[in-house]
């Protein structure tokens, strides 16, 4: 009887982690699933026809699933869905062939952001080659400090004189929101951005509270501000 | 019950050594002792052993109703611990191990992975006094609107909070469950491919800002 219960539990057991996988890779290949829903066989064939060249580039699919779900999310019109998702796997192929396969995707994807935005491929190479952490936040910087005005040579010099002084992470996001304060004050871009070169090569620089007070934050910056996550979240 | 009288049930007293009033309830509980072992000589009544098999017969479960029970009920069971071992083994590679290209994929904001901070609380608030309902999505959460904002006071001003892990995001407001429209109020965008532009949010823990001004 004993020996009965255990092969029972143990064929119980094998049913359970043969369905479990069945389930997971059931889950692995509907990654379009949200697409297929909106979409008809046609257009949701074109994406995987071009997420499968991708792929093949060395893309990795999930940048190109996440594209598909995001225009199905927009409910975006069939052409418009299958021409986002090309230009996107057009753009990160170039990004794979500057950085190379196996590129973290989301460090993959900036640089095919900040690419088409303008930043110098060797800038991008550069960062990525030097800081393999850290460079997407770099990349970022360099694209916050051109939205904010600031001439590319200067944005990609800045932020490269950061990354050397030892800049990472918060820090280096901190040059274009210290320049945006300096232009909030009055100063022109070039002028804010000669002025925080100047500091940052005569060591001057330091780490005091945020610039602008949480009420200012939320007026100026689209209400986003950063938390400490010791409260517990209102809505999750 | 008095204490010479137990005494005496239990042997180790004579009836004559009892007090009368002893003596009289002893008595009793003689008489009780001898219908008792009168009744048990008498046997069961005539067709009660049939009646019970019967009854038996017509409690006999059906095949479906015994697996049910036997799994239902409480049962000790003996199992190897190597053979447990074995198994739980077994249940958690098939959860924990990667399938098809061997490489583990890194959840969404894995950037949280590589600059290896908290998440933190980041605030959206947008203005909709003509909104019914104002969410935000983005690539977070798989472009499906995770946060419910709220307006408790009337006035159009619709804010929540999400915990998210560091990086670089991007997301929108989704205004009565149909709009998709960009964070007026955000200081970093990028186009969408869908005639949009994507709000960008970069966030890198939850550590104080610094500063470079002069």
């Amino acid at each position: 009887m004993k020996r009965r219960i255990s092969i029972v539990l143990l064929m119980a057991t094998a049913m359970f982690a043969v369905s479990s996988y069945g389930v997971r890779l059931d889950a692995q290949e509907d990654d379009l699933a949200r697409v297929r829903a909106g979409y008809d066989v046609e257009t949701v064939d074109s994406l995987e026809r071009v997420i499968a060249e991708a792929e093949s580039d060395g893309v990795p699919r999930e940048l190109l699933v996440e594209k598909a779900v995001e225009g199905a999310a927009k409910r975006a019109d069939a052409p418009m869905l299958v021409e986002a998702v090309t230009t996107w796997a057009d753009e990160l192929r170039g990004a794979v062939a500057l950085l190379g396969r196996g590129t973290q995707p989301q460090g993959l994807a900036k640089a095919a952001e900040s690419i088409r935005h303008g930043v110098d491929e060797e800038v991008v190479r550069r960062l990525a080659g030097d800081y393999p952490v850290d460079y997407p936040i770099m990349l970022q910087a360099i694209e916050d400090l051109l939205h904010t005005g600031v001439e590319l040579d200067e944005a990609q010099a800045m932020v490269v004189d950061a990354a050397e002084r030892g800049f990472k992470g918060q820090d280096v996001l901190t040059l274009s929101a210290t320049l945006r304060r300096l232009v909030r004050e009055g100063a022109s871009p070039v002028d804010a951005a000669a002025s925080i070169r100047v500091n940052m090569r005569a060591g001057r620089v330091t780490i005091p509270p945020p610039p602008p007070p949480p009420g200012d934050s939320r007026t100026r910056t689209g209400a986003r501000l950063p938390i400490p996550p010791s409260p517990p979240p209102p809505h999750r | 019950m008095n204490e010479s009288l137990n005494q005496y049930l239990d042997g180790e007293l004579e009836a004559e050594q009892l007090t009368p009033e002893a003596g009289a309830e002893a008595q009793a509980w003689e008489a009780l002792f001898a219908d008792a072992r009168q009744a048990g000589a008498a046997g069961a009544p005539v067709g009660l052993e049939s009646r019970i098999m019967d009854e038996l017969r017509a409690e006999r479960k059906t095949p479906v109703a015994r697996i049910v029970d036997w799994w239902v009920s409480p049962r000790p069971v003996r199992v190897r611990p190597l053979i447990g071992l074995a198994a739980a083994a077994a249940i958690g590679a098939l959860f924990f191990l990667p399938i098809g290209d061997g490489v583990v994929e890194a959840p969404v904001g894995a950037m949280t992975t590589m600059v290896g901070e908290q998440p933190v609380y980041v605030q959206f608030q947008l203005e909709a006094p003509d909104a019914a309902t104002v969410a935000v999505g983005g690539d977070f959460s798989d472009w499906e609107a995770r946060l419910e904002l709220v307006d408790p006071d009337g006035d159009g001003t619709w804010s929540g909070r999400l915990l998210l892990p560091p990086g670089v995001h991007q997301y929108m407001f989704l205004v009565n469950g149909t709009d998709w429209i960009a964070d007026p109020l955000a200081e970093q965008w990028v186009e969408d491919g869908f005639g949009n532009r994507n709000s960008v949010l970069a966030i890198t823990g939850g550590a104080g800002a610094g500063s470079l001004a002069p």
